[in-house]
């Protein structure tokens, strides 16, 4: 049925869709479309958007690997202590950013709590394109943690307790049954994990740093165009916008079910 | 013994306290009212849920013994389950389904798939073998459920309400295949319904559980001639007469007729229950066309109403109420007349 | 209702909203100042705010770009003080100053190294050696321009680990270990207290850096004035900034 709305409801949502709105229609408004291709097609914009995109997809992929272990674990194993990794698993949405960097820093950084260990691995994270992908696997991951456990716990036991009474092990079971009929949140999860990793900037700038070609991503590249070429910085935002509405109407019917 | 279990369990929120025996080669029917924890037994012993106390042997092998700590996982106890909503894989091909158990146990997938194959076209769904089990109505998906559970060979198959999901019209055609299939399978197998049809039909020895605890056990003749409670008196306790149908009646076994408003043809189950059959001391006269004689040979008080059994060319089970029973002196037994009108049978082909 | 009468009737509810935000208190005075200023201008805060009960100074601290960049888009800054001329000169350019920028202090370059120095670091030339991480700012922010420079001047090639978005942020890489030197103010290494230890650059190499103040409304005058006087060198003087 569709509703007439009453004016106390209808004026704030007309608000809060302005409030929505109006950003993106100055940035709109201002791009030098003229000149986007030309910007778009700079050696500097271009290496941004190569970094992001590696960067992005490799934390999308460590995200995964992470993330949908974790959810079954919260979603299947009843443990003391399972509010609060739960909690933990999803605080990197709520915490700043960077926080989030500088607690990458003391817990990976040379000095960080692991950084002794690391390096006796040879292995380097601050300043390097491994720790931006870390930097925005950190800030990501909950949603896909989310995403998996939501749909964990919706999936029909019986589905997994048929596996097991036809004589599958826990993994088979999970490799055979639970994960082909979890596709459609992973996906979704990992959607949204990927675009906000694309976007990520706080924890990978304090993490990470900032060097072109290395770590600088396309949002620090916003950032750092954003006095000297303001009309470099709204051209790639622009497609940083168009790629989260991309990802969003693409995901609308798992996001949002009729 | 391919089964003997003790169970005590909470799990499912009943609790559950029930000790059986089946016997290899064995169907059972687990009967019970909706929360007496029918299906709660059948997990505990499957292995689905844990028990709180007791043991469960498995053709020789002990898979759960609580006190000895003994718990066999559910994939290792050879124990074959169909559930409710038959639960097919709904992102594999009916093949897939079938072969799912065969793969998992380590045979290859050519000869998996081989398998699987002559599973499907035993159910007469070879032809679909690469659908998805969206494409199924309920009935196909029941059969390739048991496809699935038997393909693997499981020492017991477990049945958890096989018919629910289905309507009227569907469950004697799956009852139907249902009972070639366990006699196909030939193991021993355990099913759980609260339909006194489908146990007496499936099964040879009916198990009653009420609240959790085993309160009958014995053959479908044997419950229906001495029910212990109300609830095994009212579903189990009903007439049954296996025969042959001829148009408007059954010759049954015994040679004797029965006259059905419309009996079909072929083999049928006619089942009437006692509160249709009424008891005469003189030949009744008027419209029942089902008229025996025969002896008033038991007389149970339940309550305000009389269940008395009349031995003759067809046994059969009357209920009475108290004052009719005392009006007819049925205490002192004696020649009586039973009529059954043929509108209130019911007949399921079997 | 009709879409349209909401949206109508939202934008009268904003428009309404707006006044309200705006309004600021007479004797609210807001500082923007560039990050290398980040531990002397609480101080000169409170220095001037000695004896005038009842004002209030909000400080806004940043790297200089995007302090011009904020005030360029009407940001609410009554006075602005950079590590640069450039800076102010383009805002001045703009008239969105109130009088002439005026230099206020002078700084010159540290290198900024691990307290104890363990990797022997003595002057510009030794960053260049491999395996060394080396920060410095961007060179958008007058600190990365002068460090650039500054290398320039004594013929050495740095490979950076990152350009830090302003000079605080080097200061952290090396307090917190994950650099192993940074190219900094002096008065940064001085503010940091033995958290971090600083080097010296050859005069011959180092780079003077003017800051420049100026107010941009006239309730930043007294700031300003006060930042120029006596008693506010003085407190620069302490911080380790050089007379203008």
């Amino acid at each position: 049925m569709t509703r007439r709305p009453p004016l106390a409801l209808a004026v704030p949502a007309g608000l809060g869709v302005m409030f929505l709105a109006l950003p993106l229609v100055g940035l709109v408004q201002r791009a030098p479309w003229a000149a986007v291709g030309h910007q778009l097609a700079s050696h500097e914009v271009r290496q941004a958007l190569r970094l992001s995109l590696v960067t992005s997809l490799a934390a999308t992929a460590l995200a995964v690997v992470l993330g949908v272990p974790l959810a079954w674990v919260l979603a299947r194993v009843s443990f003391r202590g399972r509010a609060l990794v739960r909690a933990l698993a999803l605080l990197p949405i709520v915490l700043p950013p960077v926080v989030g960097g500088v607690a990458l820093l003391l817990a990976f950084g040379r000095r960080g709590l692991l950084g002794g260990w690391l390096a006796a691995l040879g292995v380097r994270l601050p300043f390097t394109t491994a720790g931006a992908v870390v930097a925005e696997t950190f800030v990501a991951m909950p949603f896909v943690v989310l995403a998996t456990e939501a749909g964990l716990r919706s999936l029909d036991p019986r589905y997994e307790e048929a596996a097991a009474t036809l004589g599958a092990r826990p993994w088979s079971v999970f490799r055979r049954v639970t994960l082909p009929l979890l596709a459609p949140s992973l996906g979704a999860g990992a959607a949204l994990c990927w675009a906000r990793a694309l976007g990520e900037f706080g924890a990978t700038i304090t993490f990470a740093g900032n060097l072109p070609g290395r770590t600088q991503t396309m949002p620090l590249a916003v950032y750092v165009a954003l006095e000297s070429q303001p009309d470099g910085a709204i051209a790639l935002s622009l497609l940083l916008v168009a790629v989260s509405v991309v990802v969003l109407v693409l995901l609308r019917r798992r996001l949002f079910p009729a | 013994m391919t089964l003997v279990a003790d169970v005590q369990t909470g799990a499912g929120g009943f609790s559950v306290d029930a000790a059986f025996a089946v016997g290899a080669g064995e169907t059972v029917a687990l009967v019970g009212p909706n929360g007496a924890g029918k299906t709660t037994l059948l997990r505990a012993v499957a292995g689905l849920s844990t028990l709180d106390d007791g043991r469960v042997v498995v053709g020789g092998r002990v898979v759960e013994d609580r006190r000895a700590g003994i718990r066999v996982p559910v994939e290792d106890r050879a124990i074959g389950f169909v559930f409710q909503d038959h639960a097919l894989f709904p992102h594999l091909s009916l093949l897939d389904n079938v072969a799912f158990g065969l793969r998992a146990r380590g045979v290859g997938r050519a000869e998996a798939a081989a398998r699987a194959r002559l599973r499907l076209d035993r159910v007469g769904l070879a032809d679909r073998a690469s659908d998805r089990p969206a494409r199924l109505s309920g009935g196909e998906a029941q059969r390739v459920a048991v496809a699935r559970a038997v393909a693997v060979e499981p020492t017991l198959l477990l049945l958890d309400e096989p018919f629910a999901s289905l309507d009227v019209r569907a469950r004697a055609e799956a009852r139907h295949h249902l009972r070639d299939e366990l006699a196909v399978f030939g193991g021993t197998a355990v099913v759980v319904t609260h339909d006194p049809v489908e146990a007496m039909t499936l099964a040879s020895r009916l198990l009653v559980l009420e609240e959790g605890r085993v309160v009958q056990d014995g053959t479908p003749a044997a419950i229906s001639e001495r029910p212990r409670s109300a609830y095994v008196a009212e579903l189990v306790g009903v007439n049954l007469f296996r025969g042959r149908a001829h148009g408007d009646h059954v010759i049954l076994l015994s040679g004797a007729h029965l006259v059905i408003a419309d009996a079909g043809h072929g083999d049928v189950l006619a089942v009437a229950h006692p509160r249709a059959v009424a008891l005469h001391r003189h030949p009744p006269e008027g419209t029942p066309r089902n008229v025996w004689a025969g002896v008033a040979d038991r007389v149970e008080h339940l309550g305000e109403r009389v269940r008395v059994r009349v031995g003759g060319a067809v046994p059969l089970v009357a209920e009475v109420t108290a004052a009719s029973a005392r009006e007819l002196r049925l205490a002192d037994g004696g020649e009586v007349w039973a009529s059954l009108k043929a509108t209130e049978v019911t007949v399921f082909p079997v | 209702m009709s879409a349209r009468r909401a949206i109508a009737a939202a934008v009268a509810a904003l428009a309404a909203l707006v006044p309200a935000c705006g309004g600021r208190s007479a004797h609210a005075v807001t500082v923007f100042g560039a990050a290398s200023l980040t531990g002397v201008l609480p101080e000169l805060r409170q220095e001037f705010l000695r004896g005038r009960a009842g004002e209030r100074i909000t400080l806004d601290l940043a790297g200089t770009p995007q302090l011009v960049a904020q005030i360029e888009a009407g940001a609410p800054a009554d006075v602005v003080a950079t590590a640069d001329e450039a800076s102010l000169a383009e805002l001045r350019a703009r008239r969105l100053l109130d009088g002439p920028p005026v230099v206020f202090a002078r700084n010159r370059l540290a290198i900024a190294v691990r307290p104890g120095n363990p990797r022997h670091i003595r002057d510009l030339a030794d960053l260049a050696q491999s395996g060394l991480v080396v920060v410095f700012a961007d060179a958008r922010v007058p600190a990365g321009k002068y460090a650039a420079a500054a290398l320039g001047r004594a013929h050495v090639s740095v490979h950076p680990a990152s350009l830090e978005q302003d000079v605080k942020a080097v200061v952290a890489k090396v307090v917190l270990g994950e650099a192993d030197a940074g190219i900094v103010y002096v008065t940064d290494v001085r503010a940091a207290g033995g958290k971090v230890g600083g080097v010296a650059i050859a005069a011959s190499d180092n780079v003077v850096a003017g800051y420049r103040i100026a107010a941009i409304t006239a309730r930043g005058r007294a700031f300003r004035d006060f930042v120029l006087s006596p008693d506010g060198q003085r407190v620069l003087r302490r911080a380790g900034f050089l007379s203008p």
